[in-house]
């Protein structure tokens, strides 16, 4: 207790010196806090994001569909929409056919994907699908299957118009070149070049019967209500998968089919946790610094103490106590800001759109609001490492205090 | 019995290619209720001679007792559990704690000897008020005069009743008046508590109020001689 009291009123001698300590203390650690929730929040949107648009949280695949890409990698889809169907856990159900073939308009022609998609499911879940990226026309029906939806690259190639014709070529399953006719429904501006400009969303039956299967599929792209339970899922799709799918399928996880956004993202949390070290680190060498400061200051009464019958191990605990202290404060503040900040990002978002400019990361289409995310274990794993790293820091000038000799100091020091 | 006991000890620094003898095979008995004052002049090696019974120095040869006990095998820790329970420190000034009231740096010792805090207070006051310190207990060092921080400061010494209280210049730093009246105090403590004083001093009035003047000269014990 007299050490507390003691260490308490030693730190608010030099008020300014203390209040710098604190702030930079709080300062570090509001920032530290508030950019680790709005990454976190940044993850969450991009993978959210993502997935409606990639290979979903979960995909059924060819084992071979993702390294090879071959358009005989086909799976079943209705034996994959059976197995989802019963599960709560399952948002949204995708079945997708990817055809890379050749389109040709009465002026010109360039090579392109062709996605087919069920418009019912997809509209609900993909982005790029959504209203506000539709530049003109209208998104097809399930009943319009010679319906088409474009990117505005591509149209602008092809030099076509809304209700004009393209002709798509591609080596159906049995290998033999074959050509289906669309009209165009409607025009889409994504914001990502190779999306705009080579790929076109039709109908999946009519297009997969022009293939040669009206139930083959590439992928049937898998939305969780909640990520955090996708692990569980998988492993029951799994075992259940064995039974009713063909042995060459597979279920992948979106780290796996979405391996470069995954990537992107270890990356940019490893950045991240190497410039929280790098503050820490800084933080800890201006603690030192002060902390040091504070200990020549008073040699003349660490010589005191110690003739008084202060031990050795007593001054080690009194600069300890007010390095806690200081940390303790500053990292209390810090922590505060930082709450309130991502309270604000968290409800509002920060629009990033200047930053990003094309909204496409690792290759996927991402939305440049972001809204910071609430990692509660992060926040105080952050704010008792700072106080660690603060108490850390009077190790050294904590060694200074305990070697003053008290003869020299009380002679010397004046 | 001898509170204090020196057996030729030395205290030798090397300075360079010198070696400095600032205390030279010093043989001191000091009994309960000694009243004596290291005279010298500056160098004469009364500082350091106070160091070594103190704890604060240790001698290059020869032997410290304080109450029967050698300090030389002491470690660190040992030499400042010996201080706190058997030496009482009075220094020529910044003698307190200055975040601590007068209350507080008597209390201090109190603390970190383990005392019961219920013991403080009925210990502590009528100390302050013996000492004329009554009604200043709240106020910090910067807010005392050097003869009241003195004062507390010899509060602080006397109040866990140590073998022997060491006072290095006690009254350089202080006007002759507030001088002879802390003097005065410590003497009145002598006599009535029977406290045992070591100081080391060239002021003439210190060395006419001590009962035992022992003279030092070049690190070693010229005179010792009682009134």
């Amino acid at each position: 207790m007299i050490l507390f009291k003691l260490a308490w009123r030693n730190i608010w001698r030099n008020v300014t010196r203390t209040m710098i300590q604190i702030m930079v203390i709080a300062g570090s650690l509001f920032f530290v806090i508030w950019m680790q929730n709005i990454s976190c929040g940044s993850y969450e949107k991009m993978i959210a994001d993502s997935v409606r648009s990639g290979s979903g949280h979960l995909a059924f695949q060819h084992s071979d569909y993702l390294s090879e890409r071959r358009p005989e990698l086909v799976i079943p889809a209705d034996k994959a929409l059976k197995l989802a169907q019963n599960h709560d856990e399952i948002k949204h159900i995708l079945p997708r056919l990817q055809i890379p073939g050749l389109i040709r308009s009465s002026r010109e022609n360039c090579s392109a994907m062709i996605l087919g998609v069920d418009f019912n499911r997809e509209k609900e879940v993909n982005v790029i699908l959504a209203d506000k990226r539709k530049v003109e026309g209208r998104l097809p029906t399930e009943l319009e299957t010679t319906k088409a939806y474009v990117g505005e690259k591509l149209a602008l190639r092809l030099q076509v118009k809304l209700g004009q014709k393209i002709v798509f070529m591609f080596q159906n399953l049995e290998g033999v070149i074959t050509s289906k006719l669309y009209r165009i429904a409607g025009i889409f501006r994504s914001g990502v070049g190779k999306i705009d400009s080579g790929m076109v969303f039709v109908d999946r039956r009519s297009l997969g019967k022009a293939f040669g299967d009206p139930d083959a599929v590439h992928e049937v792209a898998l939305i969780l209500k909640d990520r955090t339970t996708l692990e569980s899922i998988k492993k029951t799709l799994e075992m259940e998968s064995d039974k009713s799918m063909p042995e060459s399928s597979k279920l992948l996880a979106w780290e796996t089919t979405m391996k470069q956004l995954a990537d992107a993202i270890k990356i940019d949390q490893a950045n991240l946790q190497f410039m929280i070290f790098l503050l820490y680190v800084l933080v800890t060498i201006g603690t030192i610094n002060l902390l040091l400061m504070s200990v020549l200051e008073r040699t003349r009464e660490f010589g005191l103490l110690r003739a008084i019958g202060f031990e050795k191990s007593r001054i080690r605990n009194l600069i300890g106590f007010e390095a806690i202290l200081v940390g303790t404060i500053g990292s209390f503040f810090g922590l505060l800001v930082g709450t309130l900040a991502s309270a604000y990002s968290w409800h509002y978002g920060l629009d990033f759109s200047a930053m990003f400019g094309a909204q496409e990361v690792a290759g996927m289409l991402f939305e440049p609001t972001i809204k910071s995310i609430w990692n509660w274990k992060w926040m105080f794993g952050l704010t008792t490492s700072m106080i660690f790293m603060v108490y850390l820091a009077s190790i050294y000038p904590a060694g200074k205090a305990m070697r003053v000799n008290p003869s020299e100091a009380m002679r010397s020091y004046q | 019995m001898n509170t204090v006991e020196l057996k030729n000890t030395s205290r030798h620094y090397q300075s360079g290619s010198l070696v400095v003898k600032a205390v030279d095979q010093v043989d001191l008995h000091l009994k309960k209720g000694d009243f004596a004052v290291l005279a010298g002049p500056s160098g004469s090696g009364k500082s350091t001679l106070l160091n070594l019974i103190g704890g604060l120095d240790r001698p290059t040869d020869g032997e410290v007792y304080i109450d029967n006990e050698l300090l030389n095998d002491k470690s660190d820790e040992q030499l400042s559990r010996e201080r706190l329970e058997k030496i009482g420190f009075i220094f020529q000034a910044y003698n307190l704690i200055p975040v601590l009231t007068a209350y507080e740096n008597v209390q201090f010792i109190m603390q970190i000897r383990g005392i019961p805090e219920k013991e403080h207070r009925e210990k502590i006051m009528p100390l302050l008020k013996e000492l004329g310190l009554e009604g200043l207990e709240d106020r910090k060092p910067p807010e005392l005069s050097g003869g009241q921080q003195q004062r507390v400061a010899v509060a602080r010494a006397i109040v866990l009743e140590p073998a022997i209280i060491l006072a290095d210049e006690p009254t350089a730093n202080l006007d002759s008046e507030t001088a002879v009246n802390l003097l005065q105090i410590m003497k009145q403590l002598n006599e009535e508590k029977n406290v045992t004083f070591l100081f080391s001093s060239h002021d003439p009035m210190v060395i006419e109020i001590a009962e035992r003047v022992i003279s030092m000269r070049d690190g070693k014990i010229t005179r010792d001689e009682r009134k």
